[in-house]
């Protein structure tokens, strides 16, 4: 096996990205052939990286020649691989969606490109500086990309996120800076040796700093003002691509934070609080939403809070949970996102679009065999072992709430009015995407071992 | 075999779905793959203690199988209950994919394909032998299910399907991870529970989700939208089949896992636990109320769902009841609801599929064009109304001799009257859609619906004449839970109250015929129009023909009394718990005002919310 540097991971969407506009200037034509063929050379390195992480174990590389602490590391860990593939295998499936439209971005192709290799250098980095400032890149591309559709809305949205999004990176901002203050060091795994040396206020006061910044990225009630308006002001490739992407990467950070930084008592039982808020908010305002993209963006909402809930019950059969549901998530979301766009009604009418909504649809509520019921099913499995009959009860209740707003969802696709049909392109990404959902479905296998090597290694405080 | 049987129905599903622009094909890769659990029945009859002869078994099933699933390990085996239901499941499903053949015209791969997943999912949930597979085949026949209903494109029908489909998952898995949590294991047979107040909601949990899809009160809801608006092939195999799976799941977790003495111990009356009082009697309010609704409905649709409900209602009371008597016409019941109600649905379809009307009041004298569709559905409403010249009427003897022998003076005299308010429903189908003035002038169905039909109505017959061979199948069933089966001959079963015998039953009913024909040819018979009863030969304006049909407003006194109670109780208290959600929902979505200066607020405050616990800490 070809042991590859995880740095090509972000290095190569990073410098061609910045080589597409010359390309742009060869052929307009080229532009999205070249952008899809840059992302599936990344999300073949990326499958080579998590086949190397699951053979050899954490895969460290240092950069610039500096030893850590103090150089810069990268550090690829079960979670970082399982995460870095499913961002850079979905980055080039719903790209291609972007095939059918007329019109050709050179712009719009070069964030994309920006924004996986930012996202993925979230969850392979092993320093919490250079973390925030892939945090900032994968922000700005965001920003960028939620206006990329140029209507009213779609500014508004991106705005918000600025907004919302800036004040996140201050408070990440305190957060660093209070512990390189402490421990002058910015390494994860060298502050987590050494954690326990700073007074216990201290941790406490970062600890908060930094779930209130990271907590924006990753969805979290109520740092997530900025989710449904930027969601609904976005093109539908791109609130898929946001969904798979940054918020994955968010979430990835909050379990860094919760499990290697400052692993404390008070950080899990506030993540459980946090997790219950999200999620019982999140499902509650889906119920009453009109618009289509709003609905799956509250519904994201709630299945982040699911997702930091099962993280914050520190245990691994929760941890595997919460693989599933990212994994789970990830996927059908993206595939909800791209299925229906312009709101039209009558999307269920193609059965080659119908198929797959359902499926996506089915593991978003939890049901066998897809990923989304395995995550469901650990977290229960788990919570019941440890008798919180409470948190079930509302997981439940939201899970009824869930079925309620997912059956009028589908009942609107039954409509008969069809105002734009999908094109061939999207039709072929959602294809694949179920096709991966069923595929898990089928060889949970292939992500449960996967899994259990991450809840181990992160639980142990390790990558 | 076991495993390619599932392997085989997958790829059928998928092929179906793919032929979707031949429905005649997808129809026959539908049928073949159908007819697999049949073999597997004819496989395992040796547990029933059924000989069956070599020639017929045409594949060998292993009688259990050890899978593993990913994560999970899925245990399946066959078990005396699981192969009783199945015997239902798979004699109805071929005979409803031979029904669609002619009866399902748009997009029929989608509907092959979601009705083989569907029986897929029951075929699981009738081997599963841990909690981890049994819910996971449960959902999947749920999600079989919710792709036909869907196909109905109604929105009350989707919605409270979905609901109530997720309330009832929910249910399951609650209770389920309450016994995991008990007993430490998912294996069926592992489980040893104590009798704890944490076990007794677990197990109220499972019965309540099982009770959704059994359609019993208050949790029935979604039935009448569902029964009345998807297609009828697939109607019949969810009322006649699927709907059997939640009285499955009741027998197999109250007495296969959970055990008689775990329910003693919560207290008993008259010998009957509480557990199972507090079933009958829900079964019994089920039977009367929509008895009532029943008869109330002049949807043809509407009215088999009601019907469907309350006939379900008696096979809870048995399982309450919990004795050999009882568990014998439970079964029973289930038996005889699974032929006559798919009878009823699927003539109501061929109905529909020859004169496009759904209202009774709109139908009439079809009698007369399509005498095999009503031959059939004769049949199907005297087992529907315990009339004996079908089993439907062993089944409901047995259920009030249970009820009696127990001394149930609420849940007997409730049993008694939803019997003759079937009797008042059946009757209106009868002479509303059958009887009176012919007003079509249509063919018979075509053959490949009239043939189910009458296959449905085999078994009726044959367990009217020989009753004993129906208590030989379940015998296996309650010597499996430790109860002594009941003593019979082919003819004859004994009771502790008196004998069930069918030959002196079958003898007076000729009796009884014979002197009604007697008394009916003894006066020559003088033929009057039909309008003349209600006119003395004034010639009607023709929208009266309405107004006069027998079947308009039929039961008007009646209504009078009952509609008033009745109307809508239970869906509007969903509706008000729903509305009381929504206004939470409201509340959710209120938090979120669209305006970026009240989220950067939300920040402040949640940062200042957790400085003040930083200071206090």
């Amino acid at each position: 096996m070809v042991n590859i540097p995880p740095v090509l991971l972000i290095a190569f969407p990073l410098l061609f990205s910045f080589l597409a506009p010359l390309v742009n200037m060869v052929s307009r034509k080229a532009v999205k052939p070249y952008t899809l063929l840059v992302l599936l050379l990344n999300a073949f390195l990326s499958v080579l990286l998590f086949l190397n992480v699951m053979e050899n174990g954490v895969v460290y590389e240092q950069l610039s020649g500096f030893y850590p602490p103090v150089g810069i590391l990268l550090a690829v860990g079960y979670m970082g691989a399982i995460l870095a593939m499913l961002i850079n295998i979905l980055s080039p499936i719903v790209y291609l969606s972007y095939f059918g439209e007329a019109e050709s971005s050179v712009k719009f192709s070069m964030l994309y490109m920006l924004v996986t290799a930012s996202s993925t250098g979230i969850v392979i980095t092993g320093d919490l500086f250079n973390m925030f400032v892939f945090f900032e890149i994968t922000a700005v591309g965001s920003y960028a990309l939620v206006a990329s559709l140029r209507t009213k809305e779609s500014f508004e949205g991106a705005f918000k996120y600025i907004v919302l999004g800036s004040i996140g990176s201050s408070f990440i901002l305190l957060g660093i800076a209070t512990i390189y203050g402490y421990l002058k060091t910015l390494n994860f795994y060298d502050i987590a040796l050494r954690i326990s040396l700073m007074p216990p206020a201290a941790r406490l006061m970062a600890f908060i700093f930094l779930i209130i910044g990271i907590g924006v990225e990753a969805e979290i009630f109520p740092l997530n003002g900025w989710v449904p308006d930027a969601y609904q002001g976005s093109s539908n490739r791109v609130a898929s691509f946001l969904s798979l992407g940054p918020s994955k990467a968010g979430i990835y950070a909050l379990a860094r934070l919760i499990f290697t930084l400052i692993p404390i008592m008070a950080g899990f039982q506030l993540a459980l609080l946090l997790g219950i808020f999200t999620l019982v908010i999140g499902e509650l305002a889906a119920l009453r939403q009109k618009d289509v993209k709003r609905m799956l963006a509250y519904s994201s909402i709630g299945q982040m809070g699911l997702i930091l809930i099962a993280l914050s019950l520190h245990s691994e059969t929760a941890f595997i949970a919460a693989i599933f549901l990212m994994v789970g998530h990830a996927l059908a979301k993206a595939l909800l996102f791209v299925g229906t766009r312009d709101y039209s009604t009558g999307f269920l009418r193609n059965p080659w679009v119908a198929g797959p909504i359902f499926i996506g649809v089915l593991s978003i509520i939890g049901m066998p065999p897809f990923p989304g019921f395995w995550g469901k099913w650990y977290l229960m499995v788990d919570m019941a072992s440890q008798g919180m009959w409470t948190v079930i009860l509302l997981v439940v209740f939201t899970a009824i709430v869930e079925g309620v707003y997912y059956a009028r969802f589908l009942h609107r696709g039954m409509g008969s009015e069809v105002k734009r049909e999908l094109t061939r392109s999207e039709i072929a990404t959602i294809l694949i995407l179920a096709a991966i959902l069923v595929l898990i479905a089928i060889f949970p296998n292939y992500l449960y071992e996967p899994a259990v090597n991450a809840a181990s290694s992160m639980l142990g405080g390790g990558p | 075999m076991l495993l390619e049987t599932f392997v085989i129905f997958m790829v059928a599903a998928l092929g179906a779905f793919a032929l979707n622009r031949y429905p005649r094909v997808a129809s026959l890769v539908a049928l073949v793959a159908s007819l697999f659990p049949l073999f597997a029945l004819l496989s395992w009859a040796g547990i029933m203690g059924i000989g069956v002869p070599s020639y017929l078994v045409w594949f060998k099933y292993e009688t259990s199988l050890t899978y593993t699933l990913g994560p999970g390990v899925v245990n399946l085996a066959i078990t005396p209950l699981g192969w009783f239901f199945l015997l239902l499941l798979a004699s109805v499903f071929p005979l409803v994919i031979i029904f669609s053949y002619s009866f399902v015209r748009s997009n029929a791969g989608g509907f092959y394909g979601a009705m083989l997943l569907t029986m897929m999912g029951s075929f699981g949930i009738l081997l599963a032998r841990d909690i981890l597979s049994f819910f996971v085949f449960w959902e999947i026949m749920s999600w079989g299910i919710l792709a036909l209903v869907l196909r109905g494109n109604d929105r009350k029908a989707t919605v409270s399907y979905l609901a109530f489909g997720t309330l009832s998952a929910m249910l399951l898995l609650f209770g389920f991870m309450i016994l995991f949590y008990k007993t430490g294991t998912f294996l069926l047979e592992d489980m040893s529970l104590e009798a704890t107040p944490l076990t007794l909601a677990g197990i109220s949990m499972i019965i309540a989700g099982f009770a959704v899809k059994g359609a019993l009160m208050p949790l029935h809801v979604w039935a009448p939208h569902v029964y009345s608006k998807g297609e009828e092939p697939f109607v019949a195999f969810l009322s006649g089949g699927l709907s059997k799976l939640g009285f499955f799941g009741m027998i197999l977790f109250m007495y296969g896992v959970a055990g008689f003495s775990l329910f003693s111990s919560w207290g008993t009356f008259r010998n009957v636990p509480l557990f199972g009082y507090a079933l009958a009697v829900i079964g019994a309010f089920t039977a009367f109320a929509a008895t009532i609704l029943a008869v109330m409905q002049d949807d043809l649709r509407k009215l088999l769902a009601y019907s469907s409900i309350g006939q379900l209602g008696y096979i809870a009371i048995g399982i309450g009841i919990g004795t050999p008597l009882a568990l014998t016409g439970a079964l029973f019941q289930a038996l005889n609801h699974t032929f006559f109600k798919a009878v009823l649905f699927l003539a109501a379809g061929a109905v529909y599929y020859r004169t496009g009307k759904w209202k009774i009041s709109e139908l009439g004298g079809l009698g007369y064009r399509m005498p095999f569709t009503f031959l059939a559905s004769l049949f199907a409403i005297f087992a529907l109304a315990a009339i004996p010249i079908t089993s439907g009427f062993a089944a409901k003897w047995l259920l009030y001799e249970a009820a009696i022998e127990k001394k149930f003076l609420f849940v007997t005299p409730i049993m008694l009257i939803a019997g003759v308010g079937a009797f008042l429903y059946a009757y209106k189908i009868l002479y509303g859609v059958f009887l009176g003035e012919p007003r079509y002038d249509v063919k018979e169905a075509p053959l490949s619906q009239l043939i189910p039909m009458w296959i449905l109505v085999l078994p009726l017959i044959i367990f009217l004449v020989f009753p004993g061979w129906f208590v030989d199948l379940t015998a296996p069933i309650l010597q499996s839970y430790g109860l002594t089966p009941l003593e019979h001959t082919p003819y004859v079963i004994e009771t502790s109250l008196a004998s069930y015998n069918t030959l002196a039953v079958i003898f007076a009913l000729i009796g009884g015929l014979i002197l009604a024909f007697a008394l009916y040819f003894s006066k020559p018979q003088e033929v009057v129009p039909h309008e003349d009863n209600y006119l003395a030969g004034e010639p009607p304006e023709l929208y009266e023909y309405i107004s006069m049909h027998a079947a308009s407003r039929y039961y008007e006194p009646f209504e009078d009394v009952f509609l008033p109670i009745f109307r809508r109780g239970a869906e509007r208290a969903w509706e008000i718990i729903l509305a009381g959600v929504e206004i939470l929902g409201n509340g959710a979505r209120r938090i979120y005002t669209g305006l970026v200066e009240d989220y950067s607020i939300y920040v402040l405050v949640f940062f200042l919310l957790l400085f003040g616990w930083w200071l206090l800490w």
